[in-house]
């Protein structure tokens, strides 16, 4: 509204500068759905109409074969399907679903006390150092902690490939090996310095007074941020719980790395790339024959099992996106993110 | 009995910041710290690590395959901010021109999100050389397919590579929440004074966006100097090395070659250019105005 | 303070010792007893059985093993699935493991899932060795470098004991020895790279070979493939001659170009072959095929999977692929190209094309296994037994009466044929109907019978040299192939790039004993081609060694 003035509004000028403006931003929007439509409609194919008349638009005879090859297991003797189906999609989807809930249920209250703590409770200089130790790896390039990283989850506490032993003894300490497991994903994740970032500038804009009010009624600290602070902070929640969310829903580096070798754990993004790489880019080497690869040639999958699989994994990201736009919003404007 | 409660306050305090304190050291700081001894170690696979001095380094700088995957990294970074990186905020701009219902519609159909490694397989079956739609387009009307090897292509690979960005994808989001902060009254104070349509973008809009555009570009060129998993599923850094940016090559060095100590060694040679640009960037573009 | 936290120093200390030393004594008292026979171990009672059971095999389900399925769906347990379902490998899988542990009572079998062929199979098997939860074999892969890493047990003693040990194809021989010692056994499913091709396009064409069928001839030169995927070209249906990634191996085996040399400085072990010319034919061939003759579809975004999807859609004459494959199809999926075009008169297999002097890139090859190399000396006979009893004996036996069953309750063929025609060992006992012969046509045995008959060359790691790591060479060369084939960057400009790629990242070492250790190798190679490929010997190797092969 406020670019072009409310006055003179039916003017030819300005009605034609509305126009165009409106025109431009349909295109955009024909343009953004229409991979999202082909997706959709490539998914409804069948696999004979992939390959063979590769350009419809429209299936000419829809089917909802590969949504039903996703979710039945072929596990067995019979089955040709390949190894990526081995267990049926709900499994992957059910794994996507505990990666992503408890990154959530994890993150969001670690990172609100954190925030809440370092904004309202900690003395001045504390909190100061505090907050570059909360915030400070948002501003460092990720990619450098890889390889420590990996190196730390596989031999939980000590970075390694061989744990340290007991001086002067052959007995190695205890150490925890994370590969392979949900956690091995979900820890790192457990905290958050972009979100942190969000909660910390909410915490502060509240006035001190609030938690002062709280405190002279014997309200623990805990009460004080359960009963007062949280239900304020009910948009910021949502926008903290939608980030958590599609960055652990979409994390593919992550599980990659940990759950490479655990077929049964994977979530959809590894699934989806896996696939892809059936599909794409799988090379015998050296003679050797994934003989599960070999059955996947055979079973005539294609790119519409691989649409299925992109649209069961847009869903909840689309539905997020949904459900939490109006909080969304709201929650961007009222904490440090605001212009 | 206030000497009582300041205790109890920061016994609280620390008891709140404890499990934070905890995985921040854990899984933030200490890799990143610890970066910085692993890239001076050689690993093997079933012997303990030893210490190589600066043997990694030295094979990083001459490895004529680190040169190419730097200046992927700096074309792809270049083309995706160039290219990517206003939309969105123009977008926004526009929208909000709309009526507000309009602008409630558009908003959930311009910046409708795709899982990501979703969006990355659709493209890759767009551009496939015989079943892909880039290629195909033409057939719909009849036409024979256009040539253009997309990917296939060295020298077009990388734009093959930044072109989704373009409609899919973006935080245009953040940007509609930041314009609808801005208070109305500095519009019509600059009707009064008869600014043009890119005038006002250029004296009431822009500055207002200013900080927040400020952040996210800086995010924009941490994010874009560590791409990874878009040339990683879309070409695999082919054809040739034209895709292979450098947290590509680390992950292959590591995890493909298991050569962690050289892989940690680039790793930590990109860190220090990261940084270099995050310092400059915000040497040239304050975040606020006012400082 | 300190006092307590010494105290529980100390005790962690002797409770770690008093575990030692009672797993100690276990460990005697286990072999002093006298090992029971199968009759003895039945008749021990349960909790008994349970004790003796002390040698433990993790078998992966990828390979060997069966899992149960993860869900009993709609039936109420998942046992009652197997079986309700007809699901009868899963109950094959758990007879075989019964069976197996009444032959060796020692002996308990876990199935294990264990992931196997991904791209960081490296890292994966690393992790799962120190964790202890590796599986007692897998896939080995990167040769020659995970051997020198020790992911795999020495099997060179067990291998000697074993009577079908000179059964196990050439090929996989060589690539599991490094100086001298044996690191792997040899699959059962023996197969080759071959050309997989259209018979309807070639009779369309009027290409026949010696047996009056349409196909390439037996023995078919390199140039004869590139004449007939150029004859098999039609751009206006959409018809590619050949599809395939334009690699390597097509061109450089037959004609005998190694891609890295003895370095003639004697700084390294090895340089990159850049000085040869065969170099930039091959590189021109490949990029012309591509280019100017159009008669090769080729990309980076398409892989193995979509080279197949493009032949069966009819829009690739000929396709490289695995041969086991192809044998299998033909039994399992007879109707893939409808029912007026019976797969056997639809697809064909074909060695592939020869050098110009007689040279073949043929490899008899299997999957190569690799052994757990922290296991005890009676799990690692204990799993060779069981590879054993798995290719070709007790267990082999099972599963192919089970195929054969079952495929005659449906009605269908039986993939036992394929099975047998590609068994490198002999089974136990003959488990055919009716003979081949009946089964496959003609091709598909010819192949096979070149397949059992040809010869792989000797390779460096068998006398002790150093190889560059296989995966990034690959790579590099793969790199350079593509670079040819979708730039017009000049050949020499492209070559000498990943000569200094090659040269500075890959092949920076110098082993110990590399000279005479390539003498030997070198020899080698020319008593291999003297005796194999006398021609290729008189009119290539000759001149070769002396340009290329100097040992400084």
């Amino acid at each position: 509204m406020p670019l072009i003035p409310k006055v003179g509004r039916k003017r030819f000028q300005t009605r034609l500068s509305l126009f165009s403006i409106g025109a431009f931003l349909w295109i955009g929007v024909l343009l953004h759905l229409f991979p999202v439509a082909w997706m959709i409609s490539a998914s409804l194919k069948p696999t004979t109409e992939i390959f063979e008349k590769p350009f419809n638009l429209i299936p000419e005879k829809p089917t909802t074969a590969s949504y039903e090859l996703l979710f039945t297991s072929v596990s067995g003797f019979l089955s040709t399907g390949a190894d990526v189906f081995r267990y049926p999609m709900s499994v992957y989807l059910i794994n996507s679903l505990i990666i992503a809930g408890l990154t959530v249920l994890l993150q969001i209250p670690i990172t609100a006390m954190a925030a809440y703590a370092v904004s309202k409770l900690h003395a001045p200089r504390a909190a100061r150092l505090l907050f570059f130790f909360f915030f400070g790896t948002l501003m460092v390039p990720g990619q450098i902690a890889i390889v420590p990283r990996f190196l730390l989850l596989s031999h939980f506490p000590w970075p390694t490939t061989a744990v340290p032993t007991v001086p002067f003894t052959d007995i190695s300490l205890p150490s925890y090996s994370f590969i392979g497991t949900y956690w091995g994903i979900i820890l790192p994740a457990a905290f958050s310095a972009f979100n942190f970032l969000l909660f910390k500038g909410f915490f502060d804009t509240l006035p001190t007074e609030l938690i002062e009010a709280a405190r002279m009624d014997g309200a623990s600290e805990m009460m004080t941020l359960r009963k007062v602070m949280l239900p304020l902070a009910r948009p910021v929640i949502a926008v903290t719980v939608y980030f958590a969310f599609t960055g652990a829903w979409n994390d593919f580096l992550g599980p990659w790395i940990i759950l490479m070798s655990e077929q049964g754990m994977w979530p959809l993004s590894v699934v989806i790339y896996k696939l892809q790489w059936f599909l794409t880019s799988w090379q015998p080497t050296q003679g050797s024959m994934d003989p599960a690869a070999q059955r996947l040639i055979s079973s005539g999958v294609g790119y519409n099992a691989l649409m299925a699989l992109a649209v069961i994994e847009s869903i909840p990201i689309f539905l997020a996106f949904v459900i939490f736009r109006e909080q969304l919003m709201k929650g961007i404007q009222i904490s440090g993110l605001k212009g | 009995m206030t000497g009582r409660s300041i205790s109890y306050k920061h016994l609280s305090a620390w008891l709140f910041t404890l499990p934070g304190l905890f995985v921040q050291f854990f899984f933030g700081w200490f890799p990143i710290l610890f970066a910085f001894f692993v890239g001076f170690q050689q690993y093997y696979l079933v012997k303990p690590p030893e210490f190589v001095g600066t043997a990694n380094f030295r094979e990083v700088f001459s490895d004529p395959l680190v040169l190419t995957a730097l200046w992927n990294t700096f074309y792809y970074a270049f083309l995706a901010i160039g290219l990517t990186f206003i939309i969105p905020i123009f977008v926004s701009i526009l929208l909000m021109e709309m009526a507000a219902r309009t602008i409630r519609i558009m908003m959930l159909l311009w910046f409708i999100p795709v899982a990501s490694t979703a969006g990355i397989a659709i493209w890759k079956y767009m551009y496939n050389p015989t079943l892909g739609l880039m290629n195909g387009i033409p057939t719909l009307f009849g036409m024979e397919r256009w040539g253009i090897k997309w990917l296939d292509d060295p020298s077009l690979a990388m734009i093959s590579l930044v072109l989704p960005g373009l409609i899919l994808f973006g935080p245009g989001l953040i940007y509609i929440a930041a314009l609808q902060n801005v208070p109305e009254e500095l519009y019509e104070a600059a009707d009064l004074e008869g600014a043009s349509f890119f005038r006002k973008i250029r004296l009431v809009t822009l500055p207002r966006l200013r900080p927040i555009i400020a952040m996210m570009l800086l995010f924009s060129i941490i994010g874009s100097m560590q791409v990874f998993e878009l040339p990683f599923i879309m070409t695999g850094g082919g054809p040739g090395y034209a895709t292979t940016t450098v947290v590509m090559y680390v992950y292959n060095l590591a995890f493909g070659a298991y050569n962690l100590g050289k892989a940690t060694a680039l790793a930590i040679v990109l860190f220090f250019i990261i940084m270099t640009l995050i310092i400059i960037q915000r040497r040239f573009f304050k975040e606020n105005l006012d400082d | 303070m300190r006092r307590v936290v010494l105290l529980i120093c100390s005790l962690c200390i002797l409770l770690s010792c008093t575990q030692c030393a009672r797993r100690d004594d276990a460990f005697t008292r286990r072999s002093e007893e006298k090992t029971l026979t199968p009759l003895d171990y039945t008749q021990l009672r349960d909790r008994e059985q349970v004790k003796y059971k002390d040698v433990i095999l993790r078998i992966p389900a990828s390979w060997g093993g069966v899992l149960l399925p993860v869900d009993p769906g709609a039936y109420p347990t998942i046992l009652d699935k197997v079986v309700h379902s007809g699901d009868l490998g899963t109950i094959m899988g758990l007879y075989n493991q019964a069976l197996f542990e009444l032959q060796h009572p020692r002996v308990r079998v876990e199935y294990i899932h264990f992931d196997m062929w991904s791209d960081t199979f490296r890292s994966t098997l690393a992790v799962a060795l120190s964790a202890r939860r590796a599986p007692a074999y897998y896939i080995a892969r990167d040769l020659p470098q995970t051997i020198e890493q020790g992911l795999y047990a020495d099997l060179t003693d067990l291998m000697k004991k074993w009577d079908q040990f000179h059964l196990q194809p050439e090929g996989s021989i060589r690539e599991g020895t490094v100086n001298g010692r044996i690191y792997t056994l040899a699959g059962n499913e023996m197969g080759a790279t071959i050309i997989r091709y259209r018979k309807d396009w070639f009779r369309e064409a009027g290409i026949f070979n010696e047996f009056g069928e349409p196909g390439p001839r037996s023995v078919w030169t390199w140039d004869d493939f590139r004449r007939i995927a150029a004859k098999l070209t039609d751009p206006k249906r959409g018809r590619y001659g050949f599809a395939g990634e334009m690699g390597d191996f097509l061109y450089n085996a037959p004609h005998g170009l190694d891609l890295y040399v003895p370095d003639p400085t004697g700084q390294r072990t090895w340089k990159f072959n850049d000085a040869d010319p065969e170099l930039r034919r091959s590189l021109q061939a490949v990029r012309e095929m591509a280019n100017k003759e159009r008669s090769a579809n080729t990309s980076v975004s398409m892989g193995w999977f979509e080279w197949h999807n493009e032949f069966d859609a009819g829009r690739a004459g000929m396709i490289v692929s695995f041969a086991p494959h192809i044998p299998r199809e033909f039994l399992e999926n007879p109707h893939k190209f409808g029912k007026d075009k019976p797969y056997g008169e639809t697809v064909g297999m074909a060695t592939l094309p020869l050098g110009p002097a007689g040279l073949s890139g043929l490899r008899p090859i299997t999957n190569p296994i690799g052994f757990d190399p922290t296991m005890s000396p009676e799990q690692l006979e204990a799993a060779f037994e069981w590879c054993k009893s798995y290719f070709y004996g007790d267990m082999f036996v099972n599963r192919m009466r089970t195929e054969a069953q079952i495929a005659r309750v449906l009605n269908r063929r039986s993939t036992v044929y394929a099975e047998v025609l590609a068994l490198p060992y002999k089974p136990k006992e003959n488990l055919l109907e009716e003979p081949l012969e009946k089964v496959f046509p003609k091709d598909y045995l010819e192949t096979y019978r070149r397949i059992r008959e040809s010869h792989a060359p000797p390779l460096p790691r068998e006398f002790g040299l150093k190889e560059p790591p296989t995966n990034e060479y690959n790579r590099a060369i793969r790199a350079m192939y593509s670079e040819a084939i979708t730039s017009n960057a000049d050949l020499e400009a492209i070559i000498s790039k990943t000569a200094s790629i090659i040269n500075t990242t890959l092949l920076n070492f110098r082993g110990k004993d590399d000279r005479e250790q390539m003498r030997r190798y070198i020899a080698a190679r020319t008593a291999f081609y003297q005796k194999h490929y006398p021609r290729y010997y008189e009119q290539v190797w000759r001149d070769k060694v002396q340009k290329f092969y100097q040992v400084p």
